[in-house]
């Protein structure tokens, strides 16, 4: 039987006013459940959405939904919420920035460009497309999942989750049980009631989204861009969508195409392309005011603006692991306390023992 | 009359200060140091598509744009 649980109902009237059309983002949290030993298994951009119990009878409980934390607990997820809303940000913009480069290449070959030319935009787009096709493909996928394989027999794997979809952070909440008991279901329900995490977290995550605001700072990104270009860079950009920078120290030239990540390619003395470089400055910016950046630092500061970007080009580029520092650890999920009722003070670990134990795992590369 | 840029997510955020005014001239070099202070690169314009980084504040700069600081994408 499916319950559907969303927790939109439960936000107050100021926060829907705040949030407007943005309330979809705010339908759930991500659900934390510790059985007797609890880790992040494994942080990855594929996996489940649900908690999943089974129980020693056969019964099913899957659940993803709404949890409430001890208030100190809230940084942690908070981060993880604004990494994960980040992922998607700059997925969307990456997705955004492949049109108007296959428009740019299309004006490019009607107007007539040399071969070279054209090949060199051809490539550049490409490796957009490859770059999105192996390391960004959120649309529908989980991006964080914090798994738990108890290891009770017969047990089978509760994962908790975030999972997106395209700009929506949509954190689904949801209970399925089969042909659970009533009293399963009451342990089940009782246990992530207990858990339940304020709109907090959401709410900042919601702070990113894009939507017209976004048009808008896009216009004003490239305004500033073209007003602090040369007369040349602002020349070679508006025909080409791209413009070259001497860096300032080494005297190498480097070509800034449109956009924000891996826009950066750095040439050799016949202008062949020697390899990429990505860098952008913290916090979701337009391509614009990345652009501009990006010709600051390396013409005022290469060495280190190099220092911290990333080379890639002739090599394959493995997965980023996103930021997952923070996560909660294992000790921290077992320290977990209930914060008020005849729980108080009672652990986690305390109220699920019940469950079985689980397996402890880091993996934060997977 | 001299701007300070500040990049942020709606394109960018211009503070503009009449540098003969000492109140408004101490407030656009307090946003200098929290600024700079938070990590943001600060530069002013000095010719065609010409930047100069900044590591005090300027009051005679025309413009000077912030970024934050960068990382590796």
């Amino acid at each position: 039987m499916a319950n559907p649980f969303y927790i939109a109902e439960e936000i107050d009237e100021e926060i829907r006013r705040l949030t407007g059309p943005l309330a979809g983002l705010l339908r759930g949290m991500p659900g934390l459940v510790a059985l007797d030993d609890v880790q992040i298994e494994h942080v990855s951009y594929t996996g489940h959405r649900s908690i999943k119990f089974t129980f020693a009878d056969g019964n099913r409980w899957n659940c993803a939904r709404l949890c409430r934390l001890p208030r100190e607990s809230y940084p942690d997820l908070c981060r993880a919420c604004r990494s994960l809303y980040s992922r998607l940000y700059e997925d969307e913009l990456l997705r955004r920035q492949l049109e108007p480069m296959r428009q740019a290449l299309r004006a490019m070959e009607r107007a007539g460009f040399q071969p070279h030319q054209l090949a060199e935009h051809r490539d550049a787009l490409a490796e957009r497309e490859r770059h999105l096709r192996r390391h960004h493909r959120h649309d529908d996928e989980a991006m964080y999942t914090w798994g738990v394989d108890p290891a009770a027999p017969g047990a089978d794997r509760a994962t908790v989750s975030i999972s997106a979809r395209g700009m929506q952070v949509d954190f689904i909440a949801y209970d399925e049980f089969d042909s659970v008991t009533a009293e399963q279901q009451r342990a089940i329900t009782a246990i992530t009631e207990r858990f339940r995490i304020d709109i907090e977290g959401a709410f900042r995550v919601s702070e990113c989204y894009l939507g017209d605001s976004y048009a808008k700072a896009e216009a004003k990104g490239l305004a500033l861009l073209k007003a602090w270009l040369s007369r040349e860079q602002l020349a070679q950009y508006e025909s080409q969508q791209s413009f070259d920078v001497i860096g300032g120290t080494t005297g190498k030239r480097y070509r800034i195409h449109h956009g924000r990540q891996q826009n950066i390619a750095e040439l050799d003395k016949s202008g062949r392309r020697v390899c990429g470089w990505c860098f952008l400055p913290e916090g979701q910016l337009v391509a614009g005011d990345v652009m501009l950046a990006q010709k600051i630092a390396l013409e005022t500061n290469e060495k280190a603006a190099l220092k911290v970007a990333n080379k890639f080009g002739d090599r394959r580029y493995g997965r980023s692991p996103g930021d997952v520092s923070r996560l909660p650890t294992a000790g921290e999920l077992r320290a977990l306390t209930y914060g008020g009722g005849r729980r108080q003070g009672r652990t986690v670990m305390d109220e699920l023992a019940v469950f079985g134990s689980a397996v402890v795992s880091v993996d934060p590369t997977s | 009359m001299p701007a300070q840029i500040v990049m942020d997510h709606t394109g960018d955020t211009r503070h503009e200060f009449d540098a003969d005014d000492k109140a408004a001239t101490a407030a656009a070099e307090e946003r200098f140091k929290e600024l700079t202070g938070a990590g943001f690169t600060a530069g002013k314009r000095i010719g065609n598509g010409q930047v100069e980084l900044l590591r005090k504040f300027d009051g005679n700069a025309d413009e000077t744009i912030f970024f934050p600081r960068l990382q590796g994408g």
